[in-house]
């Protein structure tokens, strides 16, 4: 069931009846009773799935915390600090070994599908509730709190759907406060929830759906659209992927607010990043927060890591071994976001490529102070800034054509032919610089990237355009409102019941 | 404001805008035409007894008032013909009619590449659907055929989404006097009157050959076959004599699309089965001389006063069924029989294929003759200033086309004869411009 149909409208509108008109001790029943019906819409087998990932990690998650539960019960019958010591060292090491056997197990299911190919068909969601319940059993792992004894709330958690398809990556502790609490109907939340998810839709149908035209006929040839075509690509793979995905997390957000839960937001207008590494910080927010929190320190603050770190202050300067750590830590994280994205090896490249960005922009973060105090240009100079977003914009927009172009072969002609074929005339015939899009469409993709910008530019000024709205008077707001649902039913380029999917449910 | 005023508010906002947007983008169909004549033979006294009901090759065929002038009992006939109307769409629209009005004839017309297998397209069905007045019927309609995932086609803003670009035009026709009086100003497709249009553009000297999907009978829907049996026992029950008629193609389908024969077999048994007249107009005789393809408007619909030849024709045939009397004299028995009546040499078509990498092409002419006889082909290049031969009479049906030769706009011709006899001599032009070969 896409979330862009009439039956996916349907299914919310029967949710949120039910939700609000159920009694309120039963509310928290619903969600994973529609995320079940939800499931089933995409076939019967994609229960089994997911509920074999939620019992593997409940059962972890109980595991380690009855290891836990044995070792502050028997600990006072240690005679001493000693046998305290030794007792807890087997507690310890016994939850690594449950630890390694449950996240090898998870993960081990993930590769098989994703990289093996074992069987035919892909499961739903499983690159998101694999890395969710394994970020769960981590943080029972380290006692972040306690692992959750009611199977039904577990379920509920992990098989959310809005969070199933395409992320954002949710904590139990977050998402456990919001999923499990009380809601009552709050009118509000209800409309500007349905804003949200008609934003959502926009930027969806009527932005990324109409770009994908342009990038499809585009980027699959390796002669004929070179040159200024290439560096078209540059810009349009960002704001394509962006409309897309921010427009999925949109929809998500708005179903979640109408019911009064919230969900941890995945963008945070991202073109205005003035390196990759802070691009990444708001760009899918919540995948990059996970590989930090459970890849990166962990391994940059290993033993092994800072033992090795330590025997390079024989061979390297003192400032650059204080970074060994977190360049090991990087390899490892990128190279696992790549894999987390594919399989093949364009995609390890993509992760490479913004491993380099990140680790050389930190070795000349010196030189660039040194040529700012030459050029006379204070920090927070506004043309710098610029520069800096347009320069992290144009390196992200490189490094997702190397993902998408899938051959190498590929990546090489397109970077060649940027440089060899002269037809940067075309940018003064945008007809001809966008085939497959018609004067009218061109039109509306250059008015719906503009208005997403404007919107992007006010809440990076803090303005909180959701809230900005509820404050304008009721008849204009709705009028608006309307205005917003017939632009997407008009100008939506695959039609409300028949959107292409969304490009992030391919991972 | 309270929630629930809220909520009120946004539904009438909703309606309103879809209210605007849909006579905006709605484009002017034919139906409106058709109400406001039905309405007006009301006002004569004058209640519809015949209906005329199937898809496009219907409404550009037959002309009501020949029907209703000389068939006694039929004061007001009207053709309910809608452009690619399926055989689904034609059961509940002629369900709806005869909600309406209590009719004595109905003729349903018949062609077999309405129960093939095809790809569901949503829009053709909707184009019945809003002729259909009935709620009950059109809520019948809509269970049975549409899917859950075409539901938001029935917003008018979403069907003609993409005639935005028409909206100025749309808006004047309807705005205009003319619409208001039911005058018509359409150019190559004209309404004329209660349902019936006249398609006035013809192939004339641009006829070619044309071939239909092959026939067979296991190829066919059985679901929608029956759709038919669900029309016979509808008009059985309302007391309407059905009378199924297929109306005519260019003779060259007829003569040349694998199975039509068995196709026409097929039809004719199982109606008589039910007991339902059938008639197949391809099947009439003398067809070459009273309907050659020169007079068809495409391989499907009859062009200019080709529908008052065909209307007169069929009204002869109807008057006599409905005396029950025998219609053999009007038709073949088979197509077979058709054929052997016809002449040698049937009809010829030519197109040009591309021969070497620097543009120079072959025209290559093509013919239907009964087997066996052997023709001559001259091909001929037709500019403004003068018309030159390629290539005499000869038995080659390839001709060379270099580059040189080809001068834009042209036109292309194709002469044949059968090499022995006196069978009349066919001929076929294509116009070729600059664009014509991209």
């Amino acid at each position: 069931m896409s979330l862009i149909s009439i039956q996916f409208f349907a299914f919310l509108a029967l949710l949120l009846l039910i939700y609000y008109t159920i009694p309120s001790k039963w509310q928290w029943l619903v969600p994973p009773v529609f995320s079940i019906l939800f499931y089933i819409s995409y076939g019967v087998g994609q229960i089994v799935m997911i509920l074999s990932a939620v019992l593997l990690t409940y059962g972890l998650g109980l595991g380690l915390n009855h290891v836990d539960d044995r070792f502050h019960a028997l600990r006072s019958e240690c005679k001493d600090k000693e046998a305290r010591k030794a007792y807890k060292a087997e507690c310890t090491k016994w939850k690594k070994r449950m630890m390694l056997a449950g996240l090898l197990l998870n993960f081990g299911i993930w590769a098989a599908f994703k990289f093996m190919h074992i069987f035919s068909f892909s499961p739903l969601g499983i690159s998101i509730y694999t890395f969710i319940g394994a970020g769960y059993c981590i943080d029972v792992y380290r006692a972040k709190y306690r692992a959750e004894r009611n199977l039904l709330r577990y379920c509920s958690f992990m098989m959310f759907f809005p969070h199933i398809v395409q992320g954002p990556f949710s904590r139990y502790d977050a998402l456990g406060k919001t999923l499990f609490v009380r809601h009552a109907f709050d009118f509000d939340h209800l409309e500007q929830g349905m804003l949200r998810l008609l934003w959502g839709c926009f930027k969806k149908l009527v932005i990324a759906d109409r770009m994908l035209v342009v990038i499809n006929t585009i980027l699959p040839k390796d002669s004929g659209y070179g040159g200024v075509y290439v560096f078209l690509l540059f810009i349009l793979l960002p704001i394509q992927l962006y409309a897309d995905f921010s427009g999925y997390m949109d929809i998500v957000a708005g179903v979640c607010h109408m019911m009064g839960i919230t969900l941890q937001e995945n963008f945070m207008q991202p073109f205005f990043a003035r390196s990759i590494d802070e691009f990444w910080r708001r760009w899918h927010i919540t995948l990059g927060a996970w590989f930090k929190d459970y890849l990166f320190y962990p391994i940059s603050m290993s033993k092994i890591v800072q033992k090795f770190s330590t025997r390079c202050k024989k061979i390297c300067p003192p400032a650059m071994v204080r970074l060994i750590p977190s360049y090991i830590a990087l390899f490892f994280v990128w190279s696992a976001t790549g894999l987390w994205h594919g399989s093949s090896p364009n995609f390890l490249l993509w992760g490479w490529i913004n491993l380099f960005c990140i680790v050389s922009s930190m070795q000349l973060k010196p030189v660039y102070g040194k040529i700012r105090q030459r050029l006379h240009l204070s920090e927070d100079n506004k043309c710098l800034h610029l520069v800096q977003m347009i320069r992290t914009f144009l390196i992200f927009g490189f490094a997702e054509m190397v993902s998408d172009v899938r051959s190498v072969h590929g990546i090489m002609m397109k970077c060649r032919s940027l440089f060899l074929e002269h037809n940067w005339r075309l940018l003064c015939r945008p007809m001809e610089l966008f085939p497959g899009l018609e004067g009218r469409d061109l039109l509306l993709m250059a008015v719906g990237v503009l208005v997403m910008l404007l919107l992007d530019i006010l809440k990076e000024r803090g303005l909180k355009p959701y809230d900005a709205v509820g404050r304008v008077p009721v008849l204009p707001r709705y009028v608006c409102y309307v205005i917003l649902f017939y632009a997407v039913l008009l100008f939506g380029y695959a039609g409300a019941g028949a959107a292409g999917g969304f490009m992030y449910e391919q991972f | 404001m309270s929630n629930f005023k809220k909520v009120l508010l946004l539904a009438a906002l909703l309606i309103c805008f879809e209210q605007v947007l849909g006579y905006a983008l709605e484009p002017v169909t034919f139906q409106h035409y058709l109400d406001l004549g039905l309405r007006q033979k009301g006002t004569e006294g004058k209640q519809p007894d015949m209906v005329f009901i199937g898809n496009s090759r219907v409404s550009t065929t037959f002309i009501p008032s020949v029907f209703s002038d000389r068939i006694e009992g039929v004061s007001c006939a009207f053709n309910a013909g809608t452009g690619s109307q399926g055989i689904e769409g034609t059961y509940y629209y002629l369900k709806d009619i005869l909600n309406q009005y209590d009719l004595k004839y109905v003729v349903f017309g018949l062609d077999y590449q309405t129960f093939l297998p095809e790809e569901r397209v949503p829009t053709r069905d909707l184009l019945v659907l809003k002729r259909i007045r009935s709620p009950l019927i059109r809520a019948a309609f809509i269970g049975d055929v549409f899917e859950p995932s075409e539901y938001n086609y029935f917003l008018k803003s979403y069907q003609y989404r993409g005639k935005i670009g028409n909206v100025g035009s749309n808006l004047k026709k309807k705005l205009s006097l003319e619409y208001r009086q039911g005058i018509d100003t359409g150019e190559n497709t004209v309404y004329e009157d209660l349902g019936f249009t006249r398609e006035t553009e013809v192939f004339g000297s641009k006829a070619g050959i044309y071939l239909s999907e092959p026939w067979t009978e296991e190829a066919m829907d059985r679901d929608k076959l029956a759709y038919l049996d669900r029309i016979v026992t509808l008009c059985r029950e309302k007391g309407a004599e059905l009378y199924v008629v297929s109306t005519p193609l260019t003779i060259s389908t007829v003569y040349a699309t694998p199975g039509y024969g068995a196709c026409t077999q097929f039809f004719r048994e199982y109606l008589e089965e039910r007991g339902v007249a059938y008639d197949n107009l391809n099947l009439m005789k003398e067809r070459e001389t009273l309907l050659p393809d020169a007079k068809m408007n495409s391989m499907e619909h009859v062009g200019d006063d080709g529908a008052d030849l065909v209307s007169d024709f069929y009204c002869d045939v109807l008057c006599r069924r409905m005396r029950q009397e025998s219609v053999d004299g009007y038709f073949y028995g088979s197509v077979s029989e058709m054929k052997e009546a016809m002449s040698d040499l049937v009809c010829v078509g030519l197109h040009t294929e591309v021969a070497d990498e620097e543009g120079n092409r072959e025209i290559v002419g093509e013919a239907l003759c009964k087997e066996g006889t052997k023709l001559l082909y001259q091909f001929e290049l037709v500019t403004e200033k003068e018309v030159r031969i390629l290539q005499e009479y000869s038995e080659k049906d390839r001709c060379p086309l270099s580059v040189e030769d080809m001068v834009f706009p042209m036109t292309l011709r194709i002469r044949c004869r059968a090499a022995a006899g006196d069978a009349e001599e066919r001929a076929a032009e294509v116009d070729i411009d600059e664009t014509s070969w991209d």
